[in-house]
């Protein structure tokens, strides 16, 4: 399975072309997926999403899956200060605006999650709900990150660098199937893709502006989620296995946005890992859908 | 949307006349209250469920018993019946006599304890199992006597049933009248005034009810672990459950994940400890999906 079946689209998103896939007739929904500008083993793009989109199609939403600035197959950022999750917040506020559909229920995992909580909390009137999945740099507290890829024992950018990540993601690794992990060399060989490393590892945007830049926005962010609150109905999916963004960071979460938003949600699905999306998605589809189900009809 | 439970119905069970309320038509549901004999705060009864009742049966065929001793259902026959574990038998059999099955078992607080025991028994009987926000279920001791210590005289007045009912609540609005008048009719009852004898004044609660329940509840925590539940799980909780502490319920979510792969856990924002009537349109919409998951 693939997004292959749909369209392929491309749009201009604040002067980045953008692409992403769209199907289906109903109340909009955008995925947005994780990772990070210039991972040399990482590749996560609109396709994550290949287990989940055609299940919301057939459940009557209009679905788009974005690739975000500078990931995927969409352009990389062109001012110094947007290779950084406050250019991806921007570009992806930029894209709902482009598409025109109006509010949309966001579902954004892992950095993607930030991207969908943020632009809830900056553009509330461009969301219908929020979806944040399995997502440290999204909650107050730390990811293990660091710990469960301490040690990548393949070089950076190869095919065994990326099934031993995305197997460190994993609880069980069914979903890390040969197909995806080769859409992902495409990406991370691209010309666009080598740049993209080049700048953030050579050049060391990752630790003059990417990180510099997170670390006041988050703060800035958990601080407004407590003082002012979404204002959109909001979901947490979470993984109980998820070994980098452990699940107490889902109830923490939780806990901050329940303080205002009346309508908040976390939802666990056992015997799943950072990916609950892919590892679990009959469960995880069905928990979208009675969400949004539920937003539309105002529970 | 009114809350009703229509039409009583009544089944004999081994003897013990029960009372159960039964609507819709499709996979068979069980809704199983909390509370136990003479409970002194509020008494439980298939009312509790009124909000979701008439919603679920939309979709499916939704049955509520009075738990054994409890609501308008007969006391035991025996004293030696005075137990959860009589209280679970009893509910295996009326599902049994009603020749459905198998159910999609959904229990509160002390009926998710039974709830969880009849999918282990019985796992014959049990589709799905859901367990809301049980304290009985969930290892450690709740916060009623914290919560509840002040509860007003007399006991089982309406004035006394409801301040316990809001204070179990997170919204103390969500206690309505037909609710208080199933309970406050409820322990008028010649059954209620001889449970709260038994469990009171003749001490089977202290020399009885409770030991039996602390030696099942380890035995049924011990089978969660070593063989698992058998059939998909449902952990649903209140965030601001004020008795059935959250932190009780992740320490039985961790249980219930171990060996069942299909465990999952749903988290209320703004609910207490009856998370179904303070979420009705929410929580009745949660299940239509999963019980349709698990067709």
């Amino acid at each position: 399975m693939s997004l292959q079946q749909y369209p392929e689209k491309w749009i201009d998103a604040d002067g980045a072309r953008t692409r992403y896939f769209e199907a289906g007739d109903g109340p909009p929904v955008v995925f947005m997926h994780g990772g990070t500008i210039g991972d040399a083993s990482g590749g996560a793009n609109a396709e994550d999403w290949e287990f989940n989109f055609p299940a919301l199609v057939e459940a009557g939403f209009r679905c788009f899956s974005i690739d975000k600035l500078g990931q995927g197959y969409t352009d990389n950022p062109q001012r110094l200060e947007d290779w950084s999750m406050r250019g991806q917040v921007a570009h992806a506020a930029a894209f709902l605006r482009a598409i025109g559909v109006g509010p949309c229920h966001l579902v954004g995992h892992s950095r993607g999650g930030y991207v969908s909580c943020r632009v809830t909390l900056d553009h509330p009137e461009l969301v219908r709900s929020c979806v944040i999945v399995d997502s440290n740099t999204g909650a107050p507290g730390v990811g293990r990150n660091e710990i469960v890829f301490a040690h990548i024992p393949h070089p950076a950018g190869t095919r065994e660098a990326a099934i031993f990540t995305y197997n460190g993601y994993a609880y069980r690794t069914d979903h890390v199937t040969s197909d995806w992990i080769e859409l992902k060399q495409k990406i991370v060989e691209t010309d666009k893709n080598r740049e993209a490393v080049r700048r953030m590892s050579g050049e060391g945007l990752f630790e003059t502006v990417f990180q510099p830049s997170l670390r006041i926005d988050r703060e800035e962010m958990f601080e407004r989620l407590d003082r002012e609150g979404l204002l959109r109905p909001t979901l947490l999916v979470w993984g109980f296995n998820d070994p980098t963004a452990p699940v107490d960071l889902g109830y923490r979460l939780h806990e901050l946005i329940s303080r205002r938003q009346p309508r908040s949600h976390l939802h666990i699905l056992n015997e799943a890992g950072h990916h609950s999306f892919r590892e679990r998605p009959a469960e995880f589809n069905r928990t979208l859908i009675e969400f949004f189900e539920g937003v539309a009809h105002g529970d | 949307m009114a809350t009703s439970m229509g039409e009583a119905r009544w089944a004999d069970v081994a003897g013990v006349r029960t009372r159960y309320f039964r609507e819709g038509a499709g996979t068979p549901v069980v809704l199983l209250h909390g509370g136990s004999f003479g409970a002194r705060d509020a008494v439980c009864t298939a009312w509790d469920w009124a909000p979701v009742f008439g919603r679920l049966a939309e979709g499916f065929d939704v049955v509520a018993p009075d738990r054994l001793g409890q609501g308008f259902t007969g006391q035991p026959l025996r004293d030696a019946d005075y137990t959860m574990d009589a209280s679970v038998q009893h509910t295996a059999a009326l599902l049994k006599s009603l020749g459905k099955g198998p159910y999609h078992l959904v229990g509160h607080s002390r009926g998710g304890y039974v709830a969880a025991r009849l999918a282990l028994e019985y796992p014959e009987l049990a589709r799905t199992c859901t367990i809301i926000s049980s304290g009985t279920l969930a290892p450690g001791i709740g916060r009623n006597h914290i919560v509840l210590r002040n509860l007003p005289l007399p006991l089982f007045s309406r004035e006394s049933q409801r301040w316990a009912l809001e204070r179990y609540s997170f919204d103390p609005k969500i206690v309505d009248e037909p609710w208080l008048d199933d309970g406050v009719a409820a322990a008028k009852t010649e059954g209620h005034k001889l449970a709260v004898r038994k469990m009171q004044e003749e001490g089977l609660e202290r020399s009885q009810f409770t030991p039996q329940l602390g030696r099942q509840r380890g035995e049924t925590r011990r089978w969660i672990l070593d063989r698992g539940m058998p059939c998909p799980t449902l952990l649903v909780w209140g965030l601001n459950d004020p008795t059935a502490d959250l932190d009780n319920g992740k320490f039985l979510l961790e249980m219930l994940m171990r060996k069942q792969r299909q465990s999952e856990f749903r988290l209320f924002n703004r609910a207490g400890h009856f998370v179904f009537r303070e979420q009705p349109a929410a929580f009745a919409r949660m299940f239509q999906h999963y019980f349709r998951q698990h067709a």
